[in-house]
């Protein structure tokens, strides 16, 4: 199958490219079946593609946002502890004052409501999982039933 | 062949690095040419471009005009808080300028919000707390709208204008401006590239050093 190769080969690329850094970086779940774990790779690549163009500027490359402007990803606590309304923010923005790992925050985040219910849980999975957090696999069926869940 | 044109390449390269690091920085934007009668004789003048004047308001609802900056170079940007482009970027490398420069009494920095509506001067404190500057270094104004975009056209030469399609509502280039004693435009440096900023911060000083030798 000459597509699966160039798949493969693509892989390949930004994973050799990418490797050093990124194989500490990312966190890889062992409970996962065959079919999940090469489905949680490629969520990996396309999340990180996706979060450079939509989070990055704000949130950094590495996660760790900008001074008390914008807050990290990168170890949150406010993140980690609560993936659903993780979720809900990075569709749909948030505004008002937080906390995060002890710190106050208040800007306005702009949602993306642009982003697929695939490329929320490709960015939620790689944010969850990227800089030393370590959630697991999040599926479009998790950020599905989330969204519908969000407060409004 | 081949050979040799790279190595005339490396000659032009180190060569022009030598001239431009003698080299005084140009002075940039539109000289006018003003007709003037002298003795019934009609001659030609040529106005260098200069900022205009100016009166913004900054974060600490200071008044900031042209004579704040007097015996100072600054460096000039567009912006607005709520950008979720290429601001959020241009701050993180304006904050380098800052630290570069943060003990240097003859460098400031002028942040102008394109989005004055929303961005009053308690929202530019805010933000300026946030982001840990001086305002006696960092001045973030905010004032009458259509000044703010005149000036962004006709003195800095750079686009703002609201755009409804684009990301924010506005679309606006990411330029800083470096701007000497003289209210004149010495450098143009793309505020969202690390390398331009770079470059940046050295004329800067460079720039500092010609006074220095005066
Ligand atoms: C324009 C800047 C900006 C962009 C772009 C942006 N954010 Fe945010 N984000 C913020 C700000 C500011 C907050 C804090 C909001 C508040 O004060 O209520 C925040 C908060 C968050 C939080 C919760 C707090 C935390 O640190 O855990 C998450 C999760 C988050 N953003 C994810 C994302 C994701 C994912 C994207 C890309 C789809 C994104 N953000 C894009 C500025 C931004």
């Amino acid at each position: 199958m000459p597509k699966n190769n160039f798949f493969a080969f693509i892989f390949l690329l930004i994973t050799a490219c990418a490797a050093p850094s990124d194989k500490k970086d990312t966190f890889i779940p062992d409970n996962l079946s065959r079919r999940d774990k090469t489905r949680y790779q490629q969520y990996l690549i396309k999340g990180k593609s996706l979060y450079r163009q939509h989070c990055s500027n704000c949130h950094q490359p590495d996660g760790r946002g900008l001074a008390s402007l914008y807050p990290p990803l990168a170890k949150s606590d406010y993140l980690m502890q609560d993936i659903p309304r993780a979720t809900c923010i990075s569709k749909n923005g948030q505004e008002g004052s937080i906390v995060v790992n002890n710190k106050e925050y208040n800007m306005k985040m702009p949602g993306v409501p642009t982003l697929t219910n695939l490329e929320v849980a490709e960015i939620m999975t790689y944010i969850a999982n990227s800089w030393g957090n370590e959630y697991g696999f999040i599926s479009v069926s998790d950020v599905k039933k989330n969204l519908e869940n969000c407060a409004q | 062949m081949n050979k040799w044109i790279n190595l005339l390449t490396v000659l032009v390269i180190i060569s022009c690095g030598e001239v431009q690091n003698k080299f005084e920085l140009p002075v940039l934007g539109r000289p006018k040419i003003v007709e003037r009668e002298v003795n019934g004789k009609i001659t030609n003048d040529t106005i260098p471009h200069m900022i205009a004047d100016f009166s913004f308001v900054d974060q600490d609802s200071a008044v900031i005009t042209n004579s704040t900056f007097d015996g100072q170079v600054y460096v000039a940007d567009f912006f607005f808080t709520s950008c979720p482009t290429i601001c959020p970027i241009m701050k993180k490398q304006m904050l380098r300028v800052y630290e570069a420069f943060e003990s240097n009494p003859q460098v400031a920095l002028l942040s102008h919000t394109i989005d004055p509506e929303y961005d009053t001067v308690a929202l530019l404190n805010d933000f300026a707390n946030r982001l840990g500057i001086k305002s006696s270094k960092w001045h973030m104004v905010t004032g009458d709208k259509e000044k703010i975009y005149e000036i962004g056209e006709t003195s800095y030469m750079v686009i703002a204008d609201e755009d409804p399609t684009a990301p924010g509502g506005f679309i606006h280039s990411g330029a800083f401006l470096l701007i000497d004693k003289e209210r004149q435009i010495r450098g143009i440096y793309d505020g969202t590239k690390e390398d331009d900023v770079n470059l940046l911060i050295k004329d800067i000083s460079r720039l500092l050093a010609s006074y220095a030798e005066e």
